[in-house]
């Protein structure tokens, strides 16, 4: 009995902590810009089928799905590869303007679901089955926001500072993009009476896709615009091209400090990137009058 | 006294009673958690509390096992606390800065409580993560590799988590040891440990291993093609290359070790390819000229475009002669009699085509005399199988002496057809070549063979269709580096296209009439000749491959194919329609 009663007892206490029931109150405090999210693509159960005969209609539900912190806009999602005469689909593209990243007014992103109607042909020579390989492709456009609390220290031979340490180096884990900071350095120069730091930031792709662009956005330390640039060969330093084997990228911003003494700030950047993601995918047409039996 | 002996003598107070009874209700209810996940979903509400109640459940047990030392069995419970604290209220934060505060505070804890209980709790505080680790392996292990970590797993690790039954697993794993001194109850619990073990087995190997049951393994289906492919792709020799040497070595071969080394591998190669890819049975001559067209390929660079039999059909079509035993020697009286022969057809696309039958009788060098057939002369095929006796009768006055009986089959309009798979990208920039088609050749194409596949047939269509050498550029030629140009399947726009297309005769037969062609080109700008073609005459019907066009080029694309955004996969189709003839010797010898 008394054991009983520890079981209940410790459920019961499980349940306070781990139900989730006031949503309101837990997303007020979750920063959804952490981490690695970006666009899901899956298939509703049995769209398509396993098994498709010639002939047949059959229907292929995606569901996308923005895990990402950020709208995504431009977004475009297409079947590619399928060879006609075994699956012939009515359309085989979708666009949308504008599918909600994760926030307070929505925790769990936006998400929609695509349908592609399609009709089965037949199998070459009545064979027992024909492998329909493809691929589908998702692109779009999307931000990302880096924020960070920095500390300066212009004031490089004083021994002793009562104010903040300087980090020359920090780490990130994602700002809830598929394309993420993932470090920072800090470096300070001595510039006449003040001070030059420079911030350089390492970009990176966290997710399963392929950026293709980056662009700088908005960049400010405190209130005051920094200077920024990508480390690139190309003309315009705001903008950036990537291909599939280089998925990084460094932005370096300085700014001249005039104060004398350490103080804490607020450096904040944005970028817009566009990313590409492709997944290889199956259809399975199936002879139901194999005379090997049953497939 | 003996019956109450062979009574358990567990009972709830005992110091492990409880523990046993705890964990025996977890394994039952571990397994209707199970099984409820799977109808109600991993995040169904009712589904999370029952893990809840399994973690106590189980947290409980483990406090009962202890039960002897209270300071120490409470020990049990702080691990749990810490793991329910870090996962539900810090939403199981993995930053270093956070961890750097709450593993050390742990850490006090646990080394506290060692000090105080004078290092009792040890044992108990270990145990305390078991139901941790299993409800984190419940709730959140496969979400936590995939997003948080994005680790690569594989189906195999995914089958692991998502259908081992882990609280089931727990309650049968902490019935260690003899819980009971009833022996039948002791043998249940093992019993119920080597199930368990069984289906792990069976979630983990199972899948992992080819035709086991299993339409969709995690392996590539091992048709025999692929096998073959595969083991020909890793170029192992038949004999390891020290063996090779030392051949040559026996063989007098000191000039030049290497090269006739290398030799004997290359022929260890084409045998490999001719016998086991392309199925020549050894010593036929179909076989032989499949080994001299190989060594053609390699020595001069002299290439027809070859094929394969398409791995979609389990059953080829089959036409051969099965001799009967008779006696060979006839006397003068029995020329009146009946020399039989059988002809099995196998024919499992229930194709139609007609069966002639003819028989002579060749003494030496002499002119053939023709036999008769006994009974029907001709039939028509239209089922799966067919196994017919043809009987031949000696026509009158026939000398005697020793004969040749030869039974023909004259196989009329016999069609066979075969496919080819192309991708043709319009024009596209470097960058998404690069980027794309190895891609493509991967999904398209894995086993590496790039030319027709035709329905498993005596006779074969092999055909191809690629951009010209001159026309190929450097990446998609950099990419196939061995295959010749009509048998790569990536196709730009703005080059030549050829077309190749020949007769392989497979069997032992020979083809005595090529009676209709067709490439299934409709839309492709080429001469109507390299489309389709009838009763083409027979060059040289000795070789084992008759060419019936001969890389003709095509002068421009469809429209379609011409441009696309992306890609396009296309199939093309070619069929034919044959006349084949089987012979079948058998010695007779007529006395007086």
């Amino acid at each position: 009995m008394k054991q009983l009663n520890l079981v209940v007892i410790t459920v019961c206490f499980l349940l306070v902590l781990g139900c989730n029931s006031d949503q309101g109150d837990r997303a007020a405090t979750h920063n959804f810009k952490q981490g690695v999210g970006e666009l899901g693509l899956s298939f509703l159960a049995n769209s398509p089928p396993d098994k498709i005969y010639p002939g047949s209609n059959f229907r292929m539900i995606i569901k996308a799905d923005n895990q990402a912190a950020y709208d995504l806009t431009e977004g475009e999602i297409k079947i590619i590869g399928l060879e006609e005469k075994y699956f012939q689909l009515g359309e085989v593209e979708y666009s949308f303007d504008t599918l909600q990243g994760r926030s307070l007014y929505n925790p769990q992103g936006e998400h929609i679901f695509i349908e592609f109607s399609g009709k089965a042909g037949t199998l070459f020579e009545n064979a027992r089955e024909y492998i329909g390989n493809y691929f589908i492709k998702a692109n779009y456009i999307s931000s990302l926001e880096f924020a960070d609390t920095i500390c300066i220290n212009p004031d490089f031979y004083s021994v002793y500072d009562s104010g903040c340490t300087v980090e020359e180096r920090r780490s990130y884990s994602g700002q809830g993009a598929p394309l993420a900071i993932v470090s920072m350095e800090e470096i300070l120069y001595p510039a006449g009476v003040g001070a030059e730091v420079e911030f350089r930031l390492f970009l990176q792709n966290m997710g399963r896709g392929t950026v293709r662009s980056i662009t700088l956005g908005k960049h400010h330390l405190g209130g005051k615009e920094l200077s920024c640039q990508f480390q690139t060969d190309e003309p315009n330093k705001r903008f950036i091209g990537l291909n599939e084997e280089k998925q990084e990228a460094i932005i370096v911003c300085k700014a001249f400090v005039k104060d004398q003494n350490s103080y804490t700030t607020t450096l904040a950047v944005d970028f817009s990137y566009s990313y590409e993601f492709k997944e290889q995918q199956q259809l399975r047409l199936v002879n139901p009058n194999y005379s090997g039996g049953f497939v | 006294m003996v019956a109450e002996e062979e009574e358990s003598t567990v009972t709830e107070e005992s110091p492990s009673g409880g523990s046993v009874k705890f964990a025996i209700i977890i394994v039952f209810l571990g397994i209707f958690h199970f099984v409820l996940k799977r109808y109600l979903g991993a995040d169904n509400e009712l589904i999370f509390i029952f893990s809840l109640v399994l973690f106590a459940l189980g947290g409980v047990a483990l406090y009962n096992k202890f039960k002897d030392d209270r300071k120490s069995s409470f020990a049990v419970s702080i691990p749990m606390l810490f793991f329910v604290i870090w996962y539900f209220i810090f939403g199981g934060n993995y930053e270093p800065s956070f961890l750097l505060v709450f593993v050390p505070l742990f850490l006090c804890l646990i080394f506290l409580l060692l000090f105080l209980t004078h290092g009792k709790s040890a044992m108990p505080e270990l145990f305390g993560f078991l139901p941790a680790l299993f409800l984190f392996l419940d709730l959140g292990f496969l979400h936590f590799l995939v997003t948080d970590l994005r680790l690569p797993i594989t189906p195999l690790v995914e089958n692991l988590i998502v259908w081992t039954p882990w609280w089931a697993y727990f309650g049968l794993y902490a019935l260690s040891g003899k819980v009971s001194s009833n022996k039948r109850a002791n043998s249940l619990i093992t019993i119920l440990q080597v199930l368990g073990v069984v289906y792990a087995v069976i979630t983990l190997v199972i899948p992992a291993v080819p035709d086991l049951g299993f339409d969709e393994s995690l392996l590539p289906g091992p048709d025999k093609l692929q096998e073959a492919r595969a083991r020909f792709e890793e170029s192992v020799p038949q004999t390891p290359p020290f063996f090779l040497t030392l051949e040559c070595i026996w063989e007098g071969e000191y000039a030049d070790l290497k090269g006739c080394s290398d030799l004997k591998r290359k022929k260890a190669q084409w045998h490999y390819i001719c016998e086991t890819v392309e199925n020549h049975i050894p010593d036929s001559k179909s076989n032989q000229d499949c080994l001299k067209e190989q060594r053609e390929r390699d020595v001069k660079g002299i290439v027809q475009t070859s094929g394969i039999d398409d791995p979609t059909f389990d059953k080829p079509s089959r036409i051969e002669f099965v001799a009967y035993d008779y006696p060979q020697t006839v006397s003068y009286g029995d020329r009146a009699i009946k020399l039989p022969i059988i002809l099995d057809i196998e024919n499992p696309r229930k194709q139609e085509f007609g069966v002639e039958f003819s028989c002579e009788f060749v003494k030496g060098k002499e002119e053939p005399i023709e036999g008769e057939i006994f009974g029907e002369k001709s039939i028509r095929v239209l089922t799966e199988t067919v196994s017919k006796n043809v009987i031949c009768q000696p026509p009158d006055g026939l000398e005697g002496g020793k004969y040749k009986l030869k039974f023909i089959a004259e196989v009329i309009g016999f069609k066979t057809a075969s496919h080819i798979g192309r991708v043709f990208i319009g024009e596209k920039d470097d960058q998404w070549k690069e980027e794309w088609i190895p891609k493509i050749v991967q999904l398209y194409f894995p086993r590496g063979h790039y030319a027709s596949k035709s329905t498993p047939d005596p006779v074969r269509f092999n055909f191809a269709l690629g951009m010209s050498e001159q026309s190929l550029s450097r990446e998609v030629r950099a990419l196939f580096k061995d295959t010749p140009p009509q048998e790569i399947p990536i196709i730009q726009s703005g080059g030549e296209l050829i077309l190749e297309a020949n007769v392989e005769n497979k069997g032992n037969g020979e083809i005595t009439r090529i009676a209709h062609y067709r490439l299934g080109l409709e839309d492709f700008s080429v001469a109507a000749e390299c489309k389709e073609g009838f009763n083409v005459p027979l060059p040289d019907t000795s070789k084992r491959k008759i060419t019936l066009v001969d890389f003709c080029t095509i002068d421009s694309l469809p429209l379609d194919l011409m441009a696309p955004e992306e890609f396009v996969y296309k199939e093309f189709v070619a069929e034919l329609e044959v006349d084949y003839k089987l012979e079948k010797e058998v010695s007779v010898t007529f006395l007086g």
